[in-house]
């Protein structure tokens, strides 16, 4: 589905992705797992064509996205959850989930079809689709973000650490709404600090550092390895 | 469910309710007051109105801000007068064709500066105007240089031309009426939303599909278009232009229009015409020192109520009326 080939990407004269190479297969929940500036969001917005890369490829089914803007990007079947959700905070939830939709541009009865899944899938939503995105809680306006991105009927949703800041239990209930995604056959590729959390639900997995796939392999094997638990287990572990 | 909920849940049903209910109360003045000046100004009111709504579509929904309404002001106005008054058209078809020209103009400005940050608009368009004023006041031949353009013919259609303010009344106001209402439906429909998105200014935008350049110059045609149309009938109920006609000095008066009635406030624009207008009119006294004026107060609102002042109001007395219940 998505396979990245040498990608590297850089700030001026810092670079924050060194030739990474990875592959999401179709149906899959792959997790990027690596601390704050490993280069999970850099990848992230690579592939979503909000930066530059400096060298590699990106393929997403057969087609070279290098040279493709996002809204092209978009048309292709991708979808994305940014990092801190840039949701557009003036705007009703309504509006926001609308304006996910966009790409199926005049088709009303698939988009209300798609807005009811996602009121299923976060009833919260349903209850505020009246009010400002940005008068809701961090967890609501997580939601909404995911909400947004499904609206657009995606195969491929790219998510940039959708746990950040939010409540444990806010947190399984956004991964239990991932899980979700992918039995409805939408890939999956998952940005995450919380390598606990990710681990569990992911398939696979590629562990990011300064740049550079250091391990990567199925997600539960890897929570098993020493290293990753020492990595992200917190405090008393290091 | 009642009547006005239902009317809430579409909103092209509720913008022409309103809009006609405004349009048969406008419509009705004239018969309750009589004719008088006062219906001169009303005819000003309905032409500046459509400048001043086609600068709220750009600023007020899409977040980009224009100086070049006046140019197009003056384009809508010379083009149609030149069309009609030395081509000899129909002042209906040449107010028609002075639009290809502004939309033709508009949508080169917007392919070019639009791509790059919104405050590049303002300057370019700034430019823009310079230039539209220079080549009004130098090409004599075409558009009378500083003297200006007399004999405009006035509007009018098959023979028939309006003559009276009355009769300039019954044209004009349904004429700024269905562009308000076009104006609103624009603003509720799904490429109103996708201009909102936009005005928020996230790169996200893009990402949902969403060709941001695309948009902008478009709704940059439609604004700067609103305005040329409100520099024809200006042309054909005046008789005549000069270049004071779309000066820089008229589009700050539009953006100070915006000021007070509010910058994403459509029905705001309406209101704020109708303020500037009775100003001008009832300022005189204070001519020379106008622009003084309308400086001071376009910094001050802008400080004090960055939305515009008419929403500032509303928002202070709602606030007020808050407090004191608490």
């Amino acid at each position: 589905m998505l396979e990245l080939v040498n990608l590297s990407v850089s700030y001026g004269n810092i670079s924050a992705l060194k030739g990474v190479s990875l592959k999401v297969e179709p149906g899959e929940i792959v997790a990027l797992i690596g601390s704050n500036g490993a280069g999970k969001s850099t990848l992230i917005k690579a592939c979503a064509g909000l930066v530059r890369p400096t060298a590699g490829e990106i393929h997403l089914g057969g087609t070279n996205l290098l040279r493709e803007a996002p809204r092209r990007r978009a048309a292709l079947g991708m979808a994305v959850v940014p990092e801190n959700r840039r949701l557009f905070g003036e705007m009703s939830v309504r509006d926001n989930l609308q304006l996910g939709a966009y790409s199926q541009r005049h088709d009303r009865k698939a988009i209300a079809e798609d807005l009811a899944e996602v009121f299923e899938l976060f009833p919260r939503l349903e209850e505020r689709q009246s009010q400002r995105a940005m008068t809701m809680s961090g967890g609501e306006q997580q939601m909404l973000a995911i909400g947004r991105a499904l609206m657009s009927r995606p195969k491929l949703v790219l998510m940039d650490e959708p746990s950040i800041g939010l409540a444990p239990k806010i947190v399984s209930l956004i991964f239990g709404a991932i899980k979700r995604m992918r039995e409805h056959g939408i890939t999956v590729l998952l940005a995450e600090q919380n390598a606990a959390a990710t681990l569990k639900i992911a398939d696979r997995a590629y562990v990011l550092e300064l740049g550079r796939v250091t391990m990567s392999g199925k997600a539960l094997e890897l929570w098993e390895t020493d290293k990753v638990r020492k990595l992200y287990l917190g405090g008393e572990a290091a | 469910m009642s009547v006005v909920a239902t009317l809430n849940k579409n909103p092209v049903r509720r913008n022409t309710a309103q809009v006609g209910l405004f349009l048969i109360a406008m419509l009705l003045v004239p018969v309750v007051f009589g004719t008088g000046y006062y219906l001169n100004m009303m005819i000003f009111i309905a032409i500046l109105a459509l400048p001043a709504l086609g600068l709220s579509l750009l600023s007020g929904l899409a977040g980009q801000l224009a100086i070049s309404h006046g140019a197009f002001f003056a384009i809508g106005a010379y083009g149609s007068a030149i069309l009609s008054a030395r081509a000899g058209l129909s002042p209906v078809l040449s107010t028609l064709l002075a639009q290809i020209l502004v939309a033709v103009i508009a949508a080169g400005i917007g392919a070019v500066v639009l791509r790059l940050r919104s405050h590049y608009l303002a300057i370019a368009t700034l430019s823009f105007a310079i230039i539209v004023e220079l080549v009004i006041e130098e090409w004599r031949g075409m558009t009378g240089g500083m003297q200006g353009m007399l004999g405009i013919p006035p509007m009018g259609l098959f023979g028939y031309e309006a003559s009276s303010d009355v009769q300039f009344y019954y044209v004009y106001w349904p004429i700024t009426a269905l562009m308000l209402l076009f104006a609103l439906n624009l603003a509720s429909s799904r490429i109103g939303r996708a201009l909102r998105a936009i005005r928020e200014g996230e790169p996200i935008v893009s990402s949902l599909g969403i060709h941001t350049a695309g948009y902008k110059t478009g709704i940059y045609v439609v604004s700067s278009v609103f305005a040329g149309i409100g520099g024809a009938l200006y042309a054909h109920f005046v008789g005549f232009v000069t270049p004071a006609t779309g000066s820089i000095m008229f589009a700050i008066e539009i953006i100070m229009v915006l000021a007070l009635g509010g910058f994403d406030r459509l029905w705001g624009a309406l209101i704020g015409v109708a303020l500037i207008t009775l100003l001008n009119e009832y300022a005189l006294g204070f001519a020379d020192y106008k622009k003084i004026i309308l400086g001071v107060t376009l910094i001050a609102v802008m400080l004090v109520f960055p939305r515009g002042l008419l929403p500032g109001l509303i928002d202070l007395a709602r606030h007020r009326r808050i407090a004191r219940a608490a």
